[in-house]
């Protein structure tokens, strides 16, 4: 029932009553409400979508994985200071005794004539000269000497306790692996024990430890690049890691996964020999270091920069020229059939697929050209080896493609000023421009800025148009000028999504991160300039 | 309200402004038919009419504001001084320096008091005391007082009544012969009104000023002259009806139409 008796007032039959308003009234409050509601869920749903993308790309950066090393760090260090050389190189099935923390032994056809300090070197039947065993304890673990040939070869076959080997030894378990060569003959048997790091290697040791492991060859070649006597202890050191430790990824692990099936993790790693480590695919590293075959080596400094490069071009073609272009068409042109065309003409350009783009900068800036994108012309090539596929190119395009929505968000800010605004400065004796100038662009300017950030931040996430230019998919080489060749990092990312290995995909993900950072901090910037323009005008 | 000095000369001297054959179309619309008449120079000349009618297009074909209208047509001629405002050597920005504008709304630049009233005369290249000049337009329409403390904030952190003074101000400080004023008191409370209207009639004694308002008492008011327009219901173009020293119109209009008007038939 309607709360409200009506008057009897003429026309009354015209409007709703009684009941029938208070149906009617409800039926307006039902209708408000459903289409709460549908903004409420299209709401929730682009949250959704968001944040599973955004859990996605965090899920992947970060998590466990397992790694095997080719030869275990202590094994380096050790093989380093015992002075086991060349002659004992098939070191490579020593790496099978990673993860024993108790002791080391390394049996060695050579007798060691120098033992490390905080180890005992004890001989072992040094008669079979070709069988000479040598271990190396540390002084704490006692209970090793007195290790002969007949203990060991009865360790190394059948014991699983200490005190199986020698009653007054100790009943911890041994976890150690025994190695047989081919005839049944114990070659080598070695275990790990808590050894200073690799890090910790001084220079001459890390030369020493590479002279060991690397084949002649490389070590000419590393020698061709570089003479390895000059090279920082940084760069021998990563030398060492990469090709005497050679982790190898055998698995990588989810964040999710990582956190849920830590148990699995660990036993599958145990399983296969090898260490479960939670990483960051995202360091400090990752953003410096250039493209590598190896994901784990592998950094996207060269596609970071190709990316500020290339959108240093596009911001510098593409903001001023639309800004102005919109200025002229809004308060310069006048509204007659030609400017009509032009203005559907833009609108029309903003809705061209962005691959067309690409293709035009093939044919403008990479081909017709070439002799200014090559810088051919200003001779930092010579002509025949000009290739317009470079930075300016990639530059120009971009600016192309963004160049008519910034045109139309910059009309769009401009047309927002009142006129009023516009009257008062004329009604003063203004000239248009003086008008432009003083008044109607500082009220503009937060809206252009809008406008041009997004349209910004939309080319830095271009790939197709930039593909058919001819951005390179592999290259290690930093672009330094205008005319280098480039890759960006949407590309970058594109490329590792598309490789078979699992660890690709992680740091393709730590490389969307950045991206995401990137545009953050680009609209942050916006932000930050609109605010200041915003609060300038009073 | 005392006449004198019209000698009706068209060169300068009794009249500021001398509007011949005016006619303005909107694209195809013909909004305002053949209008001629004089403004009186230092006097206060009225436009009244019925909403429509034309006045503030009128009101704007006397400093070419129309010429910002794209669809906008002009035809006859305003002479100012002896000029033709509408003749080919005339370049509307020195007409806008002599003929002021102050708007219906408000409109002050969104920058400081300071800078609304300066900003007229510096991109005229004013090369004077420019403080000396703002406080003195200030001063003129009785706002140096309220704002003398808070010249850096911004013009439209002032009321209504304050804001309007403020435009009336910028548009004095390039030193304009007229001021044209479309309704001014359309947006303000009565005793802004007031505070406004006193201003006028002070004005008077420096600028010639046109006024448009819908407002008949205030026209009686403040005016000197008043013009009374109307529209052709047919086409709905404005045109002039009659036009005359402001107690002649209110008292013994000659066209009845205006009569019908003034007492509250009409419109
Ligand atoms: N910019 C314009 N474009 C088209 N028609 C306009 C424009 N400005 C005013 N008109 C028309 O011109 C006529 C007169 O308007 P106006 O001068 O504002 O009347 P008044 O000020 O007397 O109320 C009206 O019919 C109005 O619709
Ligand atoms: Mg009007």
């Amino acid at each position: 029932m309607g709360v409200f008796t009506e008057k009897a007032a003429v026309g009354a039959g015209d409007w709703p009553q009684g009941a029938e308003e208070t149906s009617q009234t409800r039926r307006r409050r039902v209708r408000g409400r459903v289409w709460r509601g549908l903004i409420r869920v299209s709401t929730v749903f682009g949250l959704l979508v968001l944040t599973t993308l955004l859990y996605n790309v965090v899920n992947s950066t970060w998590g466990y994985v397992v790694v095997r090393d080719q030869l275990s760090e202590q094994l380096i260090v050790l093989l380093e200071r015992s002075h086991i050389t060349h002659a004992e190189r098939r070191v490579d099935a020593l790496k099978m005794v990673d993860g024993n923390p108790h002791a080391v032994v390394v049996m060695s056809s050579q007798l060691v004539p120098a033992v490390p300090d905080g180890f005992r070197g004890v001989p072992i039947g040094d008669q079979h000269a070709a069988l000479a065993l040598i271990a190396l304890v540390p002084e704490e673990n006692r209970f090793l000497l007195g290790l002969d040939e007949t203990l060991l070869r009865q360790l190394l076959r059948e014991g699983s306790r200490w005190s199986d080997l020698a009653p007054n030894w100790p009943t911890e378990s041994i976890s150690l692996m025994f190695v047989v060569d081919e005839d049944g003959v114990l070659s080598r048997w070695a275990a790990r024990q808590d050894l200073p790091n690799l890090d910790n290697l001084g220079t001459n040791a890390m030369l020493a430890v590479l002279e060991t492991h690397l084949s002649a060859g490389l070590l000419r070649r590393y020698d061709r690049e570089e003479p390895m006597a000059d090279r920082s202890r940084a760069n021998l050191l990563a030398l060492v890691q990469e090709r005497v430790k050679e982790p190898e990824v055998l698995a990588t692990f989810t964040l999710r996964d990582s956190l849920v099936r830590q148990g699995e993790i660990q036993a599958f790693a145990e399983s296969e020999g090898a260490i479960a480590e939670f990483r960051s695919w995202l360091t400090p590293g990752f953003l410096v270091r250039p493209q590598s075959a190896n994901a784990a080596r592998s950094g996207i400094r060269t596609a970071l920069l190709g990316s500020l490069w290339v959108i240093a071009i596009t911001i510098i073609f593409s903001v001023p020229l639309g800004i102005g272009a919109a200025i002229y068409l809004e308060e310069f042109s006048s509204r007659n059939w030609f400017g009509r065309v032009i203005e559907t003409n833009i609108n029309n350009l903003a809705g061209v697929p962005s691959i067309i783009y690409g293709m035009l900068g093939l044919v403008i800036f990479v081909r017709a050209l070439t002799q200014i994108t090559s810088g051919s012309l200003f001779g930092t090539v010579s002509a025949d080896e000009a290739s317009g596929r470079t930075i300016l190119s990639a530059g120009l395009t971009l600016g192309l493609l963004i160049l008519p929505v910034i045109i139309i968000n910059g009309q769009e800010a401009i047309r927002a000023v009142p006129d009023s605004l516009r009257e008062a400065a004329y009604g003063v004796g203004s000239t248009r421009w003086q008008c432009v100038r003083w008044h109607v662009l500082p009220m503009a300017v937060p809206g252009i800025l809008t406008g041009a950030i997004l349209a910004v931040s939309r080319a830095l996430g271009e790939t197709a148009p930039l593909v058919v230019i001819g951005a390179a998919t592999f290259i290690s080489v930093d672009p330094t000028n205008l005319f280098a060749k480039f890759t960006v990092l949407p590309i970058q990312i594109y490329q590792w999504t598309s490789r078979p290995q699992a660890e690709f995909r992680n740091i393709a993900a730590a490389a969307i991160l950045v991206l995401l950072v990137l545009l953050l901090f680009i609209n942050a910037t916006a932000v930050l300039l609109r605010n200041r323009a915003e609060s300038q005008r009073m | 309200m005392a006449v004198s000095n019209v000698d009706g000369t068209t060169e300068g001297g009794g009249y500021a402004l001398t509007a011949s054959n005016l006619q303005v179309w909107y694209g195809g619309f013909h909004a305002v038919s053949d209008v001629s008449m004089e403004v009186p120079t230092h006097r206060i000349t009225a436009m009244i009419g019925p909403s429509g009618c034309g006045k503030s297009t009128l009101l704007r074909t006397f400093n070419r504001m129309n010429d910002l209208v794209d669809v906008a047509r002009v035809e006859g001629s305003v002479h100012y001084r002896g000029v033709d405002i509408y003749g080919p050597d005339v370049d509307p920005v020195e007409v806008r320096r002599r003929i002021g504008m102050v708007f219906q709304k408000p409109n002050p630049f969104p920058k400081s008091i300071f800078e609304n009233v300066a900003w007229g005369a510096r991109i005229h290249g004013f090369k004077g005391d420019m403080e000396q000049l703002v406080e003195d337009c200030l001063r003129r329409v009785v706002l140096w007082d309220e704002v003398k403390d808070k010249l850096n904030q911004s013009g439209l952190s002032l009321s209504g009544g304050q804001q309007q003074r403020l435009c009336i101000a910028r548009a004095i400080a390039v030193q304009p012969d007229i001021v044209l004023m479309d309704e001014p008191c359309s947006a303000l409370d009565p005793i802004a009104t007031l505070h406004i209207e006193e201003l006028m009639r002070d004005l008077a004694a420096q600028y010639t000023i046109v006024v448009v308002t819908h407002n008949m008492q205030q026209a009686a008011r403040v005016s000197d002259y008043t013009a009374f327009f109307s529209v052709i219901p047919e086409t709905r173009t404005g045109e002039l009806v009659e036009v005359g020293p402001t107690d002649m119109i209110f008292d013994s209009p000659d066209n009845p139409r205006t009569n019908d008007y003034i007492t509250g038939r009409f419109g």
